[in-house]
């Protein structure tokens, strides 16, 4: 999977786990400390993600914290390859 | 109807209104004509007093926010947001039985057990929320402020359509540690009569220690 296709899945789940969302989401941004997933939310997204990539994100465990575009980019991109 | 205090308890010897009751009561006022189901539900804040249901409409500013649910018929959704009325405790009622037994896991958040109900939606929520939380109570060696968060991606009937007997099945998805707590998103399913609804997602919080 591309980085460009590691973000439209990205952006699928979180469509889905918060509804529609302003603009386009760029690498730089973070769903947690901007505020559009709160700590439930995140495990939505992370299980909408890994059901529609059809894989567990290993790289992402309970102690995950990185919430930065990129660097779930980073971890779709390598778990697909 | 749009803002309903919620006739709900605290029942037995907890110290807090249960989801089940505040779901189970604003089932009643969502009704069933046309036919209606719980798709979502989210609760960020427990209370001991009462709820104010609040439907599609202006939240009151100077209330706590509980949480919020969803219900959808097929006109469309409906979201209600739920408020703690600041003043007395909810009036206590007695505790029930236990509906779920044969409990089986495997100590990380698998799990199975049997259920008994009435085949109302909320006996089905009351089955359900004890099940995995019982789950979640032999995760570690102490196990304590477990509590139901969220339910979503649900289909739940308002309509006493569920089967009086089944089984329950928990599988863990997704864990994180949040604050010291451990949040968990698992799949249930039911099985039963042709009545069972389909798969969900529930969420729960605990704090867990080990020795």
């Amino acid at each position: 999977m591309t980085r460009e296709e590691a973000l439209t899945a990205i952006t699928k789940a979180l469509t889905t786990t918060v509804g529609d969302i302003d603009g386009t989401l760029g690498e730089d941004t973070n769903l947690v400390d901007e505020g559009m997933l709160d700590s439930l939310d995140s495990m939505t997204f992370l299980f909408e993600l890994e059901n529609d990539l059809g894989l567990k994100l290993e790289a992402i465990d309970e102690t995950y914290e990185d919430f930065r575009v990129g660097s779930i980019v980073d971890i779709v991109v390598a778990a697909t390859s | 109807m749009a803002r309903q205090p919620l006739n709900v308890f605290i029942r037995g010897t907890r110290d807090y209104v249960q989801g089940s009751q505040i779901l189970g009561r604003t089932a009643e006022l969502v009704g069933n004509d046309p036919p209606a189901v719980l798709v979502s539900a989210k609760f960020t804040k427990i209370t001991e007093r009462g709820v104010l249901a609040v439907f599609d409409g202006e939240a009151p500013g100077d209330l706590a926010e509980l949480g919020r649910a969803q219900f959808a018929t097929d006109a469309g959704r409906q979201t209600v947001q739920f408020f703690e009325v600041v003043g007395d405790k909810a009036p206590p009622i007695e505790d029930v039985p236990r509906v779920t037994a044969n409990f089986e896991t495997d100590g990380k958040g698998t799990g199975s057990a049997t259920f008994t109900i009435t085949g109302t939606f909320e006996s089905y929520l009351v089955a359900i929320i004890e099940f995995v939380k019982a789950v979640h109570a032999k995760r570690g060696d102490r196990v304590t402020d477990i509590w139901f968060t969220a339910l979503m991606g649900a289909r739940l009937p308002l309509a006493a359509s569920y089967p009086e007997t089944g089984t329950l099945r928990l599988t863990p998805k997704i864990e994180r540690m949040v604050d010291g707590r451990l949040q968990t998103l698992s799949l249930v399913d039911t099985e039963g009569d042709d009545n069972a609804p389909p798969q969900f997602q529930i969420c729960f919080s605990c704090v867990v220690e080990n020795d």
